[in-house]
């Protein structure tokens, strides 16, 4: 039994102290994409300084790279904000963003990726890496019942990680100081990111125009890795999502702002059976009835893999056009009912 | 419910190994009674909607074995029941996992009109196919009549219900029916706790990483029909390993867990990517699957007591359907094909070189079979995991130079990293002890302890103690499982599917 108890103890006490560390050491600069932090900042800054009432458009990478809120801002003749950020954040976390840029009188457009409407709060290990270095829309904020829940959820080479980062901040290790500066630029919204402007593609603040758009998306890079995703499949509305949609909907209609979905755009490689993706669209539209209304068609949004940057959410700066084109048509068409 | 999930670690396991003990010390009669609950509960976790099903199985193997038990003066009689049965067998697990496989094909050729879907009930196969063991032997009349409540123990048994190893009766049924078989045994609890926790290791550690970097090579065959040279011996090899360790890192599970509640389970791997041919790679891999293929399938039909020719055919279908056991599918039916072939050039080849007096021994030539088995069970491994036989085409083509690109592309992360990784893995599995080497003086398994290999010399140093020191390398390595669990979420076995 000695045996027994020796496992057991040395598994419980490597466990306190994992969740004692995680808690300790809080939000440590470990590496993670501080320029999505940068990004975030950044479009803050610029719904400021937008004229009101304005089209905001919310969603995931595929907005920030498929809408020239620019474009759109010209074709429908009010100012627009592209508030595209990352896929891989939670809905929680994107909508925690997209309430601080909406205002009375906005135009709000959904345009979420199909992994958003079947968000299940499961913690993705990039959400939990990027939690730990900068994004305060974490559990590491919350109760101390929620810190250990999120320290359960860090992996133990993370944690090593983390000890790394700390120490690399004691020493002051220039590429740790790097992080903090930019977590530390991220947390200063009332400050635009000075720069020189880029003339080339980077995940950068610097590559962002004044409307929220990214630049710079020419042609298609080497390094592809896009896969495309089954475009006849039905999405399935989780139930978090749907509560996480209603309250922010809610919200959202006492503050006076209107709101309507759009689809992201899907690529494929061999042209899928269009009954079949209507079909599917359908369905995923019959399971958002009472939430909100879908703007356009799933069939209308499938592009050819050439239009596509570096994966399969990102359109290039061609895609992107035709895109925004037939976001103004719909939009146009929307506001003229 | 999975073994790698928290709810399995924290709630059910405790809660039936202690209830378990306690019942065992007060109403001894009653623990088989329990295990059997709690199996159905650990089947019921997944989808109450299979226990039916299961049941039902159950209940009409029991009746209809024992029928041909007592029916010993009528051969016919016995005959026609043990037909029945088989038939039933075959039959349920003909509509529940090769139906809709069949309707498609025959949509395909235009002679069906719409598609058939069948819920596949988890872990099917293997409780069939335990079950038609039991059957033929009750035929054979080697089956003594045991208890309805053992019987279904002995079936729904939770440790390996689910990815196996395949029970035999004669090794589990006298188990349960021990009397001290509820008896608290400190030594037995250690070294299945610690078994268990090496099996967790490997699937929590080692499978799910290699998944990463097979999982997209595969998908992205599949979706855009092409893939570099590297990416394509990338992703072979990494699937090699997961499947290794995900299927073995079970089989361990199931062995330490079962050895909490005294009962030995059949060795179910013996480092199979050590064999030096194929005969001797289906000795050390799925050994439950192989010896029930081998004593049902494979000897009825003549075995090797026959012509060159018809022993060879019967290699050939005794490993079509092994194949066609793992999955409604025409890439299961090709692996199955494939291995049945290299079976027979094995074979022939041993003939071959017995004729002829030559002697294939030495070390060289034991690398040389060594690399080239091997090499055929990577082949094999991409038939069987690719999404369909176009994407496997795809693949395999890359890795003999004609991908598309040189690849590099598809790989998460850096190329240098899952080269290592992948280089480490590969080491660990050709040279290390496996785990049940390293328990091989506590006989942790129901298997003749001369079935493992000779003891290496590493295998003698790290040999399992009940010491402090390897109690809390266990200890360690449970607590980093259980956050790793936390952090990637806990991902199904392989072998579930089929």
């Amino acid at each position: 039994m000695r045996y027994l108890i020796t496992l057991l103890c040395t598994c419980v006490l490597m466990s306190t102290c994992h969740v004692v560390l995680v808690v300790g050491l809080g939000r440590v600069p470990i590496q993670a994409e501080y320029w999505l932090a940068e990004v975030i900042a950044l479009k803050r800054h610029l719904a400021q300084n937008i004229s009101l009432p304005k089209t905001v458009i919310i969603g995931g990478s595929s907005a920030f790279f498929g809408v020239s809120a620019e474009a759109l801002a010209r074709s429908t003749g009010t100012p627009v904000l592209n508030q595209g950020l990352h896929a891989g954040m939670s809905l929680e976390s994107l909508l925690v963003h997209a309430r601080a840029v909406i205002r009375t009188g906005d135009l709000v457009v959904m345009a979420l990726e199909p992994k958003f409407y079947t968000d299940d709060r499961t913690r993705t290990p990039w959400m939990i890496r990027n939690a730990i270095a900068w994004n305060p829309d974490s559990g590491l904020d919350g109760c101390a019942s929620d810190r250990v829940a999120f320290a359960f959820t860090v992996a133990p080479h993370l944690l090593l990680e983390m000890g790394m980062a700390k120490l690399g901040e004691w020493r002051r290790d220039p590429a740790v100081l790097k992080r903090i500066r930019a977590r530390s630029a991220a947390q200063e919204t009332a400050q635009p990111l000075n720069g020189p402007p880029v003339k080339s593609f980077s995940y950068s603040p610097t590559n962002v125009n004044s409307h929220g758009d990214i630049m710079n998306t020419q042609g298609t890079p080497k390094r592809y890795v896009g896969k495309p995703a089954d475009t006849s499949l039905p999405v399935a509305l989780s139930a978090h999502a749907r509560s996480t949609l209603s309250t922010f909907i809610k919200e959202m209609n006492e503050r006076g702002a209107r709101l309507v979905f759009v689809h992201s755009p899907y690529m494929f490689i061999t042209p899928p059976d269009p009954h079949q993706v209507g079909k599917s669209d359908e369905e995923f539209q019959h399971q958002v009835v009472g939430l909100g209304q879908f703007i356009d068609r799933r069939n209308d949004l499938l592009f050819p893999k050439e239009c596509f940057f570096d994966t399969q959410y990102h359109l290039n700066h061609a895609g992107r056009a035709q895109r925004t084109e037939l976001l103004a048509h719909s939009l146009r068409a929307y506001l003229a009912r | 419910m999975l073994f790698n999930s928290y709810a399995f670690l924290f709630c059910f396991l405790p809660a039936v190994l202690i209830s378990y003990y306690l019942l065992g010390r007060f109403r001894p009669g009653s623990t088989v009674f329990l295990l059997g609950l709690a199996s159905l509960v650990f089947y019921a976790w997944w989808d109450i909607a299979y226990i039916p099903l299961l049941l039902i199985s159950i209940s009409c193997n029991f009746v209809l074995g024992t029928a041909i038990c007592r029916s010993h003066s009528s051969g016919q009689l016995r005959t026609g029941l043990t037909w029945l049965a088989v038939c039933f067998n075959v039959g349920l697990l003909g509509y529940y996992k090769y139906a809709g496989f069949v309707v498609d094909n025959l949509l395909l050729c235009g002679w069906a009109s719409q598609t058939l879907e069948v819920v596949l009930p988890i872990g099917i196969s293997f409780f069939t196919f335990t079950q038609i063991a039991y059957i033929i032997d009750c035929h054979a009349g080697e089956v003594r009549e045991y208890s309805a409540r053992n019987y279904l123990l002995f079936v729904t048994y939770f440790p390996h219900l689910i990815a196996g190893p395949i029970l035999h009766h004669k090794e589990m049924m006298p188990q349960f029916a021990r009397a001290d078989a509820c008896r608290l045994d400190p030594r037995n609890l250690a070294v299945g706790a610690s078994i268990f926790v090496f099996g967790l290791f490997k699937k929590v550690g080692i499978a799910d990483h290699m998944a990463t970097y097979a999982t997209p090579v595969f998908d992205f065959a599949h979706e855009t029909g092409a893939v570099g040279t590297i990416d394509a011996w990338f992703g072979a090899l990494a699937y090699t390993l997961q499947l290794y360790f995900d299927f073995s890192g079970y089989s361990d599970m199931a062995i330490g867990l079962s050895l909490l509640f005294n009962v030995r389970l059949p060795l179910n791997f013996n480092s199979p990517y050590k064999a030096v041919s194929i005969i001797d790679f289906w000795k050390r891999w799925h050994m439950t699957l192989s010896r029930f293929l081998r004593d049902y399938v494979y000897i009825p039909m003549g075995g090797s007591r026959c012509s060159a020719t018809r022993r060879y055919a019967n290699l050939l279908l005794t490993m079509l359907i092994g194949g066609i056991w793992h999955g409604a599918g025409w890439t299961f039916i090709c692996w199955g094909a494939l291995h049945g072939l290299y079976l027979v050039i094995n074979h022939a080849w041993r003939g071959m070189l017995n004729r002829c007096g030559i002697n294939d021994s030495g070390m060289a030539i034991e690398w040389a079979y060594s690399i080239l088995t091997f090499l055929c069970v990577v082949v094999g491994w991409v038939v069987f995991r690719a999404t369909t036989l176009s994407s496997a085409e795809t693949i395999l083509w890359a890795m003999i130079g004609g991908g598309t690109t040189t690849g590099g592309q598809v790989i998460v992360g850096s190329p240098m990293h899952a080269a290592l990784t992948i280089i480490i893995g590969l080491t660990i599995v050709r040279f290390f002890p496996n785990v049940i080497d390293l328990f091989t003086a506590q006989n942790p398994t129901c298997h003749p302890a001369h079935l493992c290999d000779v003891q290496s010399a590493w295998a003698r140093r790290f040999a399992w103690k009940p010491t402090w020191k390897y109690a809390a390398c266990c200890g360690l390595l449970l607590y980093w499982c259980i956050f790793m669990i936390g952090a990637r979420g806990h991902s199904e076995f392989l072998y579930f599917q089929f």
